[in-house]
C-alpha cells in the first residue's frame, strides 16, 4: 500500500436556498468524524478549528436541522481526510464551501457583479453537487412518459441512438394535452456555465474524464417516497422536470462524469418528529443510486457516498456492491 | 491562420485565428457586412494570379474577437465579465459564431405575425425535452434570462393578452439576437452549432416594403448574411378583409428579400411558416402532417401562391421552400402543446447539417471515432 503527499481537494455545494446543502455537509461532518480504520473516508489528524464543524453538528445531534448558511455567514468545511481505498491511502484536504442560496440567484441577476474571490476559486473545483429539492411543483404529477417514435434495429442505429448513461430519452414526443414545461434551474445552468468559462471551456467542449464530475443530488427523498413510494425513479425527476439541465448536462460532460444520487440526510422530516424520540443522526439519512432510468433503484446506507463518488467516480460503487440499506 | 479546404473545394484563407472559413466556407463576422468576401478585412481573397491576400482595410476594422480576446487576457483582471444574458448584439453574436459553426436564421414577418410568440414556443419546447425528431439537444445559452422574460411575458398573457416586440420599433437600431448552443443527440457526432436567431421588429419589413429600396432599415441590412429564414405569416389574417391588402403587402416583402438574394446568391432554405393555425377561421389546416406543398393548405393556397409569387427571381436550387403550419400558444400552457414549432427548425437545421464537418469526438464517446461524417472529411480524422 502506498501513502501520497496531501493535495487539496475541492468540492462546491451549489443548490438555492434550503435545498439541503448544509444539512448535507453536517451529516458528511458526522459520517468522517465517526469513521472507524476501515472507512473508505476518514479522519487525518486534528481539525485547525473545530467552530465551523460543531456549528454544524449540533443542531443535527439534537435532532433539529443546522442553520440555513447566509451570506454573512460561511459554513465551509475544510478537513484532512484519508481516502482509502485496497491499493492506496491518498491524503487529502477536503475543501467544501457553503453558500447562502440567494448567491446563486444573485449571482444569475447580476452576473459579473455578484462574482466574488469564492466563486473565482470554485472554478478549480473537481466535483460539484448540484442540489435540488423535489418539493411542490417537482412532485406535481409528471406527464407520462412516451417512448421515440422512431424504432429502428439496424445496427448503424446501435450507434446512431442517443444514450444518456445509456438511457433513450423518452420525452421526445409529448402527447398534444401534456402540459408544456416551464424550464427550472435555469440559475444553476447559469451557473456552471460561468463556472465552465471561468475554466476555459467553450460551450459543447467536454473537460478530460475525471477532472470535474458533476452529482445531481435530489434532497429529501424521504419526502418523495412519503409521496410517490419506494419505486419513484431519480431519471422521471430529471426528464420530466429538469430536461433543460439533463440535455445541459448530456452535452458537456463526458457520461461517467455525472450522475443522479437520491438524498435523505436525516432519513425523515425532523420537524415532524419530537426531538428526543430516539433519533440518532450518526445511523440516519439513506442515499439512493439508479443508473439508468430502466435500472433498477438501489438504496443505501452511506450517507457519503455522493462525495466519494465525486472524488473517485465510479470507482466509488464498487465499494458498496451489494451493500444495500 | 486558418487555411484549408471549404466545403465547395476552393481554397480559402483569413487571417482571424477564430474564423472558420477554411472549414466552413463561413466568415466568423458575417453578420457584419453585406457581403463578407467583398468587405471582411481579415479574409483573404484570391487575385489575378491565383495568390491570397487580406484587404487594405484590415487595420482600420479592429477584430472584435481579437479586442475581447486581448481584454479578457488582462493579467490584472479583478473582475469576470460574463455575457448580460440579455439578446445578443451583432458583435456579440459574431463572437458566438466564431466558435462556429453556427447558423444565422433571419427570422422574417410583419407585425403580429407571431415571429416572438414562434421563438418563445420553440425554446419552450426545446427546454422541455420535447424536440420531437429533432436530433439535438441544448448544449447552453448566452441568453438564457432572455429567454426566460419572453417566457414568462408568455405566461402573462394568459392572464392579459398583450404581445409586441415593443423594443425594436427604432429603424435605426440594430436587431438584437436570440441564442441557442446545439448538440446532435448522437453520441457519434460531437459538433456544437451555434444557432442566432434576431427577434426583428415587424414594422422594419413594412418601413423596407415603404420606402425607397436604397433606404432600408439598418436593422435589416445583415439580411444577407442570413443562411436560413424562417417566414412568419399570420394565417388567420389572410382569410379577413384586410387580409387582401397584407397578402398584396408579403408579396411586396418577398419580392424585397427575392432581389437582395439575388443580388448575393447562396443556398439557402426558407421556412414559411403559417402561424395561429389554432383560429376558427383555419382550424381545418391544423392537422399533420405540419409541412405540405403550397397548393395543399385549403383555402390557404391561394394567398399563399400569391406571395411566394414575389420570390420569382430566385432561382430554387439557391432558395429551398418549405411550408409549415403552427400553432404557438393554442391553449394554456398547462393544458397542451404547441402545433409544429420543432417541424421548421428540423428542417433547416437538416439543410445546415448537410454542410457541417463532423469534428474529433470528445471522451463522451466511449465507442470509438465517429464512423461518417455529413459529406466533408474533417483533416484531423482522416
Amino acid at each position: 500500500m502506498t501513502t501520497q503527499t496531501p493535495s487539496e481537494r475541492r468540492i462546491a455545494f451549489l443548490g438555492g436556498r434550503a435545498s439541503g446543502k448544509t444539512t448535507y455537509m453536517a451529516r458528511l461532518w458526522l459520517q468522517i468524524d465517526e469513521a472507524g480504520p476501515s472507512a473508505p473516508l476518514r479522519r487525518r489528524g486534528m481539525l485547525n478549528s473545530y467552530a465551523a464543524v460543531n456549528a454544524l453538528a449540533q443542531p443535527l445531534l439534537s435532532g433539529r436541522y443546522p442553520d440555513r448558511t447566509t451570506s454573512q455567514q460561511e459554513n465551509a468545511l475544510q478537513v484532512p481526510l484519508i481516502l482509502h481505498s485496497a491499493q492506496k491511502e491518498e491524503p487529502f484536504t477536503l475543501l467544501i464551501p457553503d453558500y447562502d442560496g440567494e448567491d446563486v440567484k444573485k449571482l444569475y441577476e447580476t452576473r459579473g457583479l455578484a462574482w466574488t474571490a469564492e466563486w473565482e476559486r470554485q472554478k478549480d473545483a473537481t466535483g460539484l453537487a448540484l442540489f435540488v429539492r423535489p418539493d411542490g411543483a417537482f412532485l406535481r404529477e409528471l406527464p407520462v412518459l412516451h417512448p421515440p417514435r422512431i424504432q429502428d434495429d439496424s445496427p448503424q442505429a446501435e450507434f446512431d441512438t442517443p444514450r444518456i448513461g445509456g438511457h433513450q430519452n423518452p420525452q421526445r414526443n409529448p402527447r398534444p394535452s401534456d402540459e408544456v414545461k416551464i424550464p427550472t434551474a435555469l440559475n444553476l445552468i447559469e451557473l456552471l456555465q460561468f463556472l465552465r468559462q471561468a475554466r476555459g471551456l467553450h460551450i459543447g467542449e467536454c473537460p478530460p474524464a475525471g477532472s470535474l464530475r458533476i452529482a445531481v443530488i435530489f434532497s429529501c427523498w424521504d419526502q418523495v417516497i412519503r409521496e410517490k413510494g419506494e419505486d419513484y425513479s431519480l431519471w422521471n425527476l430529471l426528464h420530466g422536470r429538469l430536461a433543460l439541465l439533463e440535455d445541459f448536462l448530456y452535452s458537456n460532460f463526458g457520461e461517467s462524469d455525472w450522475r443522479l444520487f437520491g438524498l435523505s440526510a436525516t432519513g425523515r422530516n425532523l420537524k415532524d418528529s419530537p426531538a428526543n424520540d430516539g433519533y440518532i443522526a450518526e445511523e440516519s439519512g439513506f442515499v439512493i443510486l439508479q443508473d439508468r432510468s430502466d435500472s433498477p433503484i438501489v438504496k443505501h446506507s452511506e450517507i457519503e457516498l455522493p462525495l466519494l463518488w465525486l472524488l473517485e467516480g465510479d470507482a466509488a460503487l464498487d465499494r458498496f456492491k451489494g451493500s444495500r440499506a | 491562420m486558418s487555411g484549408g479546404q471549404n466545403a465547395g473545394g476552393s481554397s480559402l484563407r483569413c487571417n482571424n485565428p477564430s474564423c472558420l472559413v477554411a472549414r466552413t466556407g463561413r466568415c466568423a463576422r458575417a453578420a457584419e457586412f453585406a457581403d463578407w468576401e467583398q468587405e471582411c478585412p481579415d479574409f483573404h481573397r484570391p487575385d489575378a494570379a491565383g495568390t491570397t491576400r487580406p484587404t487594405s482595410e484590415a487595420a482600420t476594422s479592429p477584430s472584435t474577437t481579437t479586442e475581447l480576446t486581448q481584454s479578457s487576457a488582462t493579467p490584472f483582471q479583478l473582475v469576470r465579465t460574463f455575457w448580460s444574458g440579455d439578446k445578443l448584439t451583432w458583435s456579440e453574436g459574431n463572437q458566438a459564431l466564431s466558435e462556429a459553426p453556427g447558423h444565422l436564421i433571419g427570422v422574417i414577418g410583419l407585425s403580429n405575425a407571431g415571429k416572438t410568440s414562434f421563438l418563445t414556443s420553440l425554446f419552450l419546447q426545446l427546454a422541455g425535452g420535447h424536440r420531437r425528431e429533432l436530433p439535438y439537444r441544448v448544449a447552453g445559452s448566452l441568453t438564457l434570462p432572455a429567454f426566460e422574460a419572453l417566457y414568462e411575458r408568455a405566461r402573462d398573457r394568459e392572464r392579459n393578452y398583450s404581445d409586441k416586440t415593443s423594443e425594436s420599433l427604432d429603424p435605426t437600431r440594430d436587431p438584437l439576437f436570440l441564442h441557442l448552443a446545439l448538440k446532435p443527440e448522437s453520441f457519434q457526432d460531437n459538433r456544437v452549432i451555434h444557432l442566432l436567431m434576431p427577434d426583428y421588429s415587424g414594422e422594419w419589413f413594412k418601413r423596407w416594403v415603404e420606402h425607397p429600396i436604397e433606404q432600408m432599415p439598418i436593422g435589416l441590412k445583415n439580411l444577407t448574411a442570413c443562411d436560413s429564414y424562417l417566414l412568419l405569416i399570420d394565417a388567420p389574417q389572410l382569410m379577413t378583409l384586410e387580409g387582401r391588402f397584407t397578402i398584396r403587402v408579403l408579396r411586396q416583402l418577398m419580392e424585397r428579400l427575392g432581389h437582395l438574394l439575388e443580388q448575393h446568391p447562396r443556398p439557402r432554405r426558407l421556412a414559411l411558416v403559417l402561424t395561429k393555425l389554432d383560429s376558427d377561421a383555419v382550424k381545418a389546416e391544423l392537422k399533420e402532417p405540419f409541412q405540405r406543398p403550397e397548393d395543399q393548405w385549403g383555402l390557404l393556397s391561394h394567398p399563399l401562391q400569391k406571395i411566394l409569387s414575389g420570390l420569382h427571381p430566385v432561382p430554387g436550387h439557391q432558395l429551398e421552400l418549405g411550408i409549415f403550419g403552427t400553432s404557438a400558444f393554442p391553449c394554456a400552457l398547462a393544458e397542451g402543446q404547441p402545433w409544429g414549432i420543432i417541424a421548421p427548425l428540423q428542417w433547416l437545421m437538416a439543410d445546415m447539417d448537410q454542410l457541417t464537418p463532423v469534428v474529433k469526438p470528445a471522451h463522451r464517446f466511449r465507442h470509438g471515432p465517429a464512423l461518417w461524417n455529413h459529406g466533408v472529411q474533417d483533416e484531423e480524422n482522416v
